[in-house]
């Protein structure tokens, strides 16, 4: 057949390969294989990296930030960033506008515009308007209006015609305001008013200045100019001109007390009742995990809020107690179910029988097989369980059933600022992105955590 | 002389995975003849079902077919789309699989899945499908075949099952079937009534049948022909006496002997030594050589030819080159 | 089947009883005294609102009339809107509400359904990675946000287009144009939630081999799809149709709220808030009552589709023990 020519040794026996068995892993434990395929998950790793850093920020943000986040600086409302600044204080002087003495009752067509409309102070604390009268006029009526836009703006007041002049003192900043004063006649208005632009210069008012304990109450009188250095709010400031970054980690500190002690508590709770009723099985386990399901089958939010209103909030309360209670009563259920199916699982399993077929002690089996195996599955619910409880606390907030005012959560501070979120979005934008990135987290680093506790997952090579 | 109803030309596939390329198929050449069985075995992993599944299109996404000709019935398969190997995917060949609760649609009922071919194939109405569903079931013997069609998968034994997919697989009288390691998943005793239908169904309509199996007693009761396969190649072709009675491949001889029952009485299960190569890696010479008793320098150097012993038995070993001293003595049984 | 659902009506009431229950005593727990908003009342006026709401009467005696009024379907007066029934109320904002979660919970399952499926399908690729990253913010982000954000978007489009075809907030009824951002915002974290389950419920099917099979048996593309995947990709979808429109029916409150949406939500809020008990009361049983009723439905209709569930074996009690 073959004529071919093969070399000499072609079909010499060949010495027998060794190497056929798999390459030999080095040993490593459950966990340490968990740690290491967390670590290969760049999401889950990163997501883990951005919690920690959102907790040290709530923990030591009071520390390094130390402003009371209940503290109002009343020049500044709504801010979304305010500097430092050194602000000269407004002594109290009572300004009289200039009167005219005697006005012509005579009706004239066509009234004129006020002439010589100017502002003798402007100043965040009031606005000097005056002007020349106009012939035939009854009442001057003072418009303002904020920034750009056309318009005569909101109305401010309408004086009789003897006073030639008008003090604004209805929240002025220091920003652009355009003014309009205009004459009327008793029934119309002129068809032409007087306008002015002002910026007033930033002041802090006496009043303010001493409520705020920046200058001591009794101030000596001959003092002309005094000033006083006012913080900055990297965040600017709500509406109460509170300090945003101070009530973000204020916030931060109760929504994360709320996320982390209803779950960390409720998850325990469910461990022990789930262990429990399987351990004891039979009609007692029957009963005990028809109940969950009763729990289970109730609406949780709408049992959130009427537990909230059950336990009412007494006088000094913060209303956070009674929210991890609520959600403790409610959340129980689901991690005793999961036990109890995970344990019921884990006993069918062969190296459970394996184990007992040895003589293993019960509480070996338990300590070496069932202890480590529901673990996984506990935390996995642990991380995912966090992030429900800072939604429910935001939900119960945003509708007014969570904490309580002064106490800010994350959930509140977005509720005070949706009111105000089509003027000032920051008060709305900054909690509302940490609820977001920090449930976001959580969610990435529970997918990579379930992910990480799954041997079969695990590609080494 | 009759044509092959199928035949498969130095098919090659590979799946891209994350490591690189897992060349599953490496060069198989076979052909089925009207009315036989053509039996394939080898270990899991060996490429079989990957072989088989490319004929019927059935390959995932990330498989990749490098070359090759495959034609059925003088179509060329490999060219088609989907679209026209679905007019005869079903009902000129049909394939049956190994776990047959999984293999069929638990939401939907047994007697609809088996009309479903008889409607896209043969246009029936569902009344006329239905009843001739029923028909089939009895046909492979489900007794209460027009209770059972309106049963659910999860309602049936796996022997039941899987006489319900071949009840499926030979709604259109095909003529070729597939069985993809078809009594697997079954009991011994089911097996074999399995078995023992599929060949009385061939008598009766006369269609080939391709039996990818790992289990050597099914292949001597069904099969007239036998492809051993080892690492995505074919190392012996013949007929079932020529391959059990003169294997001429050390593999072949190997699972042979690994055969409970062949060495009645030996203290320990014969066992064939190492792991199959790995198919990411290019094969240096014959890919059973690191594992094989009688590897010789050539074996490692260089793949050694399909070698004809005779008119229809082949082996891919350098042991049956005519210029090869050992292979005469292994011929003989020695060694 | 008639076992399966007789079984499932039967849970529902009893689930229906231990809500009532519950709600009741949580009610009763309240410190204080549902009559302290009342202005300063002179004891015989109060008297006579005791006796009114049956708050002279012993807790037990209380609870039974509460009870038994609640299977004629009575809630009672409300404490804070007088002459103003709790029937009433919810007959007159129920459907608004309903409205608008029916069409929230539209878009969700058929979003949900066609998302998850058209993303498994190209997975691994772009629009695969631009669903994935949409649904975990979406997930992510709690709802109010959302209304707020929808609301801006609004304004912003309206001067855009210089219309105002899309109101801002409010309600009229019947008006598609006002039920559309609101619907859409309250459905979307669900919409996000079944998106991804479909998307893995999908991927799992494809590899099945049951539609390895259908591709055998020469079914074109649309069949395989449609009679062999959809319906068991859908399967765990259907399964989460109960906390599903728990959700939305939740999600309603701040909805309704943000967009000034008359709906019984809104109306719930705001007699918790005013400690209204009657209306809290009634408002949760009737709550608690339509999802039951919903969870109890969608139980059966899972049933309908998927014959393991109905033809399985009853959970079997186990024995307890260490291990």
């Amino acid at each position: 057949m073959s004529t071919q020519h093969y070399p000499n040794d072609w079909f010499a026996p060949a010495p027998v390969h060794a190497a056929l068995d798999l390459p030999v892993l080095p040993p490593e434990s459950y966990w340490q294989g968990v740690w290491r395929r967390l670590k290969a998950n760049r999401r889950a790793f990163g997501a883990a990296v951005f919690l920690i850093f959102v907790l040290l920020f709530t923990v030591f943000g009071s520390v390094l930030w130390p402003v009371d986040p209940a503290k109002q600086d009343p020049g500044v409302l709504s801010r979304s960033f305010v500097a430092a600044r050194s602000l000269p204080v407004a002594m109290p002087d009572h300004w009289q506008a200039p009167r005219l003495d005697w006005a012509a009752n005579v009706p004239v067509s066509g009234l004129a515009a006020p002439a010589n409309l100017h502002a003798v102070s402007a100043t965040s604390d009031a606005v000097r308007l005056v002007w020349q009268p106009v012939a035939g006029a009854q009442h001057y009526r003072i418009y303002r209006r904020e920034g750009g836009g056309a318009g005569r703006g909101i109305p401010l007041a309408v004086i009789p015609a003897s006073y030639l002049g008008y003090e604004d003192r209805l929240d002025v900043h220091a920003q652009d305001y355009h003014y309009t004063v205009i004459a009327d006649d008793g029934l119309d208005e002129a068809r032409e008013g007087a306008h002015l632009m002002v910026r007033p210069i930033a002041v802090i008012s006496l009043l303010d200045a001493q409520l705020q304990g920046l200058v001591p109450l009794h101030v000596p009188a001959d003092i002309d100019t005094l000033h006083v250095d006012l913080p900055m709010h990297p965040l600017g400031t709500d509406h109460l001109g509170r300090d945003m970054l101070a009530r973000l980690i204020a916030g931060g500190q109760t929504s994360f007390f709320i996320g982390f002690g209803a779950p960390l508590l409720y998850i325990f709770i469910g461990c022990l009742y789930g262990a429990f009723s399987s351990y004891v099985g039979g009609r007692v386990d029957e009963s005990m995990m028809r109940f969950a399901d009763f729990v289970i089958a109730l609406p949780f939010l709408l049992f959130m809020i009427l537990l909230r209103v059950a336990f009412g909030i007494g006088a000094g309360e913060s209303g956070v107690m009674a929210l991890i209670v609520a959600m403790v009563l409610l959340g129980w259920p689901m991690s005793a179910r999961l036990v109890r199916g995970q344990v019921l699982q884990l006993r069918e399993q062969p190296f459970v029988a394996a184990a007992r077929l040895m003589g293993a002690p019960s509480y070996y089996l338990v300590w070496r097989h069932m202890i480590p195996n529901v673990m996984g599955v506990v935390i996995v619910s642990l991380t995912f369980a966090i992030p429900g409880a800072i939604f429910t606390e935001a939900f119960l907030s945003f509708i007014g059933m969570g904490v309580v005012p002064p106490i800010p959560s994350w959930g509140s501070l977005c509720n005070d600022g949706i009111q105000s979120m089509l003027t000032h979005p920051h008060e709305l934008l900054y909690p509302a992105a940490l609820i977001s990135m920090t449930v976001l987290a959580f969610n990435v680093l529970g997918d990579g955590l379930r992910d990480a506790l799954d041997v079969n997952l695990d590609v080494r090579s | 002389m009759t044509r092959p109803v199928l035949s498969v030309c130095d098919l090659a596939v590979s799946f891209r995975v994350r490591q690189g390329m897992v060349n599953a198929v490496r060069g198989v050449s076979l052909d089925v003849m009207p009315g036989e069985t053509l039996a394939i075995v080898g270990e899991s992993g060996c490429g079989k079902s990957v072989t088989l599944r490319t004929v019927m299109g059935l390959l995932p996404e990330h498989a990749e077919v490098l070359s090759g000709d495959i034609r059925f019935e003088e179509e060329c398969v490999l060219q088609q789309t989907d679209a026209e190997r679905n007019r005869w995917r079903g009902s000129r060949m049909s394939m049956i699989f190994q776990d047959p609760l999984s293999a069929m649609n638990p939401t939907m009922r047994i007697g609809d899945q088996i009309a479903e071919p008889l409607r896209v194939h043969r246009g029936l109405s569902k009344a006329q499908a239905n009843a001739k569903a029923v028909d089939l079931l009895e046909h492979v013997g489900v007794r209460d075949a027009a209770l059972r069609a309106r049963q659910y998968p999860n309602a049936f034994s796996g022997g039941m099952l899987q006489r319900a997919m071949i009840a499926m697989a030979l709604a259109c009288e095909p003529k070729l079937l597939v069985a993809d390691e078809p009594t697997t998943a079954l009991d011994v005793t089911v097996q074999v009534q399995v078995l023992s239908l599929m060949k009385q169904l061939q008598r009766d309509s006369g269609m080939a049948i391709v039996l990818i199996t790992h289990d050597l007693g099914i292949v001597a009761s069904m099969a007239d022909r036998v492809a051993v396969m080892y690492a995505g190649a074919i190392v012996e072709y013949g007929s079932v006496e020529q391959v059990f009675q003169r294997p001429s491949h050390p593999y072949t001889r190997a699972l042979r002997s690994a055969l409970p029952g062949m060495h009645a009485g030996a203290s320990h299960l014969p066992s064939i030594a190492g792991q199959p190569p790995d198919l990411r890696r290019d094969i240096q010479g014959c890919a059973f050589a690191p594992r094989c008793g009688f590897a010789m320098q050539a074996c490692h150097r260089q793949a050694p030819p399909v070698i004809a012993m005779s008119e229809q038995h082949s082996s891919a070993c350098w042991l049956q080159d005519a210029a090869c001293e050992a292979g005469r003595q292994f011929r003989d049984g020695g060694l | 089947m008639m076992r399966f659902i007789a079984g499932r009506i039967v849970y529902g009431v009893f689930t229906l009883w231990f809500l009532a229950t519950a709600t009741f005593f949580a009610m009763h727990a309240v410190p204080g005294d549902p009559l302290a908003s009342e202005k300063a009342v002179s004891p015989e006026i109060r008297r006579n609102l005791e006796v009114r709401y049956g708050l002279d009467k012993p807790l037990m005696t209380q609870y039974g009339i509460f009870l038994g009024n609640m299977i004629k379907g009575d809630f009672g007066i409300s404490y804070t809107q007088k002459n103003r029934s709790v029937n009433d109320i919810i007959r007159e904002h129920f459907p608004i509400s309903a409205q608008l979660g029916v069409l929230a919970l539209l878009w969700a399952t058929i979003g949900g359904i066609v998302f998850g499926a058209v993303t498994a399908y190209y997975r691994n690729r772009w629009p695969d990675y631009v669903s994935v990253v949409a649904v975990i913010i979406c997930i992510s982000v709690p709802g109010f946000v959302f209304a707020a954000l929808a609301q801006l978007a609004i304004i912003a489009l309206n001067e855009a287009v210089g219309s105002d075809w899309l109101p801002v907030a409010g309600w009229e009824t019947g008006s598609f144009r006002h039920m559309l951002v609101p619907s859409l915002v309250l459905g979307l974290g669900t919409l996000a939630y079944l998106t991804r389950l479909m998307r893995s419920s999908m991927l799992e099917i494809m590899e099945a081999d049951f539609v390895r099979t259908a591709h055998a048996k020469g079914l074109g593309t649309q069949r395989v799809f449609w009679q062999h995947q959809l319906r068991n990709a859908i399967l765990p979808v259907v399964t989460v149709l109960g906390p599903a429109i728990a959700g939305i029916t939740t999600g309603g409150f701040v909805v309704e709220q943000v967009f000034a949406i008359p709906g019984l939500g809104r109306y719930f809020v705001q007699a918790v808030q005013q400690l209204d008990y009657t209306v809290i009361m009634g408002t949760t049983v009737f709550y608690g009552a339509f999802l039951i009723f919903l969870v109890m439905m969608v139980d059966i209709l899972y049933g309908v589709i998927d014959p393991r569930i109905r033809l399985a074996p009853e959970r079997l009690r186990h024995q307890g023990g260490p291990i």
